[in-house]
């Protein structure tokens, strides 16, 4: 979001190069809050109305190797807030579904780091840490962490029937687009 | 005086009968066609396995891709939080700027206003009021007011001390640092 004080109304300002003011908004995604000024520190808090949810507070390694077992845990919560979102830009029309992702990807990383999934008692998030340590190592890599990730992965689904792996999923189109649930 | 015989005498080799002048290359090894298929056969060997390895690329890149997919509504939804948390700032921060002025609505480009001509161009004299978007849809703005006595705005690389000189650049977060401190977690 740009910032204007111009008292003057005829004239465009154009800014300088890093504060393009009078840049075009057609350039804009409208999606996301991109700050292209710099940074804008804001620490109000959320308002009352809105329902406070506690964040997920994860950095990009973990993300990312959570990130199969994300869809496939939170997928009605996830497919719910897209179809909210592709009916509309509003972030406010949305609130209701994206905290449902949130609790539910938080639920799936409490329950992998307390290791509830499975009900062991012994390395309860010993696989997954070592996974997205190498892959910060790694550059993100994934095709560079595929022992740690076997690893996890058997530890996830150990003893599990939800494991997509060996079937035939990729190639079968089950629900190949989320139906609107009316 | 009398008969004598020629010795061993050094001679030069006997004249040949033909003497063979012209050039003589035999013919041997793999013809031109052979050689050519060769060649092409070698490449599509190595192309095969080109061919393998972008397959192999591409999967790892649909990988990737299909990661970044499934965190989107993860993500989109802590950001729909922050945005709807910062308009709401701003939104209160410009009413009571403006409390003064009765007709005034923060952050809303449907609110019909004074002064604002065909294609949101502002025009004081024309006093018809008209909103910039006529549309239902939802239309986020494009442009906020952050007053700049505020310390709301902060360059996004503050911790250079000019934007020219970069050689060893200094690092937050460090005990010895003793520059500017961080401004966001201070």
């Amino acid at each position: 979001m740009e910032m204007t004080k111009n008292e003057d109304n005829d004239e465009v300002d154009y800014g300088t190069a890093n504060n393009n003011v009078g840049r075009d908004n057609q350039t804009l995604n409208r999606w996301l809050a991109i700050f292209v000024d710099g940074l804008w520190v804001d620490k109000t808090p959320m308002p009352d109305s809105i329902p406070h949810v506690p964040e997920v507070g994860l950095t990009s390694a973990p993300l990312e190797s959570m990130a199969f077992h994300f869809a496939q845990y939170c997928k009605p919560y996830s497919e719910d807030f897209m179809l909210c979102k592709n009916g509309t830009q509003d972030p406010e029309k949305c609130l209701k579904e994206g905290r449902r992702v949130t609790r539910c990807a938080l639920d799936l990383k409490i329950d992998i780091i307390l290791n509830r999934i499975n009900k062991l008692k012994a390395n309860c998030d010993e696989e997954w840490k070592k996974h997205w340590e190498c892959l910060d190592v790694k550059n993100h890599n994934l095709w560079q962490c595929r022992n740690q990730e076997k690893a996890f992965n058997d530890w996830y689904y150990k003893d599990d029937t939800r494991d997509p792996r060996g079937s035939d999923t990729c190639s079968l189109e089950e629900e190949p687009v989320p139906q609107v649930k009316i | 005086m009398g008969s004598y015989t020629l010795g061993v005498q050094d001679q030069p080799p006997p004249m040949p009968q033909t003497i063979a002048y012209t050039r003589y290359f035999p013919r041997r090894g793999p013809s031109g066609a052979v050689v050519f298929l060769g060649v092409f056969a070698t490449m599509g060997v190595g192309f095969y396995y080109v061919g393998l390895n972008n397959a192999e690329r591409r999967e790892i890149r649909r990988e990737k891709a299909w990661t970044r997919i499934s965190l989107v509504p993860l993500l989109q939804a802590e950001t729909d939080r922050d945005v709807v948390r910062r308009l709401a700032s701003a939104r209160a921060k410009e009413s009571s700027i403006m409390q003064e002025k009765h007709d005034w609505a923060a952050v809303d480009l449907k609110e019909p206003v004074k002064g604002i001509k065909r294609y949101g161009i502002y025009d004081e004299t024309h006093q018809h009021a008209t909103p910039v978007y006529y549309t239902d849809r939802y239309v986020a703005p494009t442009y906020l007011f952050v007053p700049r006595e505020s310390g709301e705005l902060l360059p996004a690389q503050w911790w250079r001390g000019s934007k020219f000189f970069t050689i060893n650049p200094p690092y937050h977060n460090r005990a010895d640092w003793k520059g500017k401190t961080d401004p966001i977690n201070e």
